[in-house]
């Protein structure tokens, strides 16, 4: 049994990756967490500039991921998100709006984790479950291997599986961030089921111990990354547009 | 009133972070919900507290909300007719 990895995009501090490949910042731009529309995305969407960090770095890697592809079936296509450190930087903006007097409601109708499901939901149509993850550093791990299941049991036929680090510089310094670090990174992954070998309880396995330091868990960031790289090398480097539909294949390790 | 609608739709671009639209791309007279700027309910009541913020001009009800959210030009009326009541 593999996984399909249809499509992929990460937004890292060297640039966007994706299937046609990595696009550098512009100049002045700091990195993710100054991600435009117009780099993401070909049309207007007025409300990208209203999106908060979180859900902007989640919409901006599914905007990479699917930009050019057509979903088979939009009804059936799940979303997974992992959130590090959940809504944390957009209830902080909140509650200085609350001090200010003035409570404003765009904020406030972003602070929940599961957030930028929404915006995505919506704007592509994709109307399959979804599950959030919020918990530190293995949440986009887990909201893959959510995404696995609902692959594996037949609840989705294909899924969005995001994973997205947002915490502003000055909330990583507050005690209310409970140590989580400043971030703003996201990655994207468009899974589909490949059939074969059959077999239950699967659990992705690839590349995590090329990251992962002996003894210590390896920050679900470092595996993104590095399961990014193995994708785009089983093309043989830069995967060209003309490429892009002949999608690569994750092996997939039994579990005991 | 025309240097207020100016205002306005500069204010609503900036609230509304409306990155996508410069103010002379907004029709002073078109709807600002659903159709026309294509605002949601949540923008309606971020707009709501921009008028209480910066004009300290209140909505009361939804029914007068309905009327003032008409367009620009409606909003711009209503605050010059409750701004000097206040």
């Amino acid at each position: 049994m593999s996984i399909r990895v249809e499509s992929f995009a990460a937004l890292l501090p060297q640039g966007i990756a994706g299937p046609l490949g990595i696009r550098p910042w512009d100049e002045g731009q700091a990195g993710p967490g100054d991600v435009r529309r117009d780099q993401v995305l070909n049309k207007p969407y007025p409300a990208f500039g209203k999106l908060m960090l979180a859900d902007r770095l989640a919409f901006a890697a599914a905007s990479v991921a699917l930009a050019g592809r057509t979903i088979a079936n939009k009804d059936s296509t799940a979303i997974t998100l992992g959130i590090s450190a959940g809504s944390l930087s957009t209830d902080m903006r909140y509650m200085e709006s609350v001090i200010a007097g003035f409570p404003s409601p765009a904020i406030f109708s972003a602070t929940l984790p599961s957030s930028a499901i929404a915006d995505i939901a919506i704007y592509y149509g994709l109307k399959g479950p979804n599950r959030v993850v919020a918990g530190n550093g293995a949440s986009g791990l887990t909201a893959l291997e959510l995404a696995v299941s609902l692959l594996k049991t037949k609840k989705a036929s294909a899924v969005l599986s995001l994973c997205v680090y947002a915490v502003e510089a000055q909330d990583a310094a507050s005690p209310l961030a409970g140590g989580a670090a400043a971030a703003s990174n996201a990655f994207a992954l468009l899974l589909s089921l490949q059939p074969g070998n059959g077999g239950t309880a699967m659990r992705l396995s690839a590349s995590f111990s090329a990251v992962g330091k002996e003894g210590a868990p390896a920050r679900d960031e470092l595996y993104f990354t590095e399961l990014i790289r193995l994708v785009r090398e089983q093309k043989g480097g830069i995967i060209e547009a003309a490429s892009c539909d002949v999608a690569a294949t994750l092996s997939l390790a039994k579990e005991e | 009133m025309e240097p207020l609608i100016d205002t306005l739709k500069r204010q609503i671009i900036a609230v509304l972070k409306l990155s996508d639209l410069k103010p002379e791309d907004i029709d002073a007279d078109a709807p600002l919900i659903g159709a026309g700027l294509g605002l949601d309910s949540i923008d309606s009541l971020e707009l709501i507290v921009l008028l209480e913020k910066e004009y300290g001009v209140t909505v009361p009800d939804a029914n007068t909300g309905r009327q003032v959210f008409a367009s620009v030009r409606s909003l711009a009326s209503y605050i010059e007719q409750n701004r000097s009541k206040g």
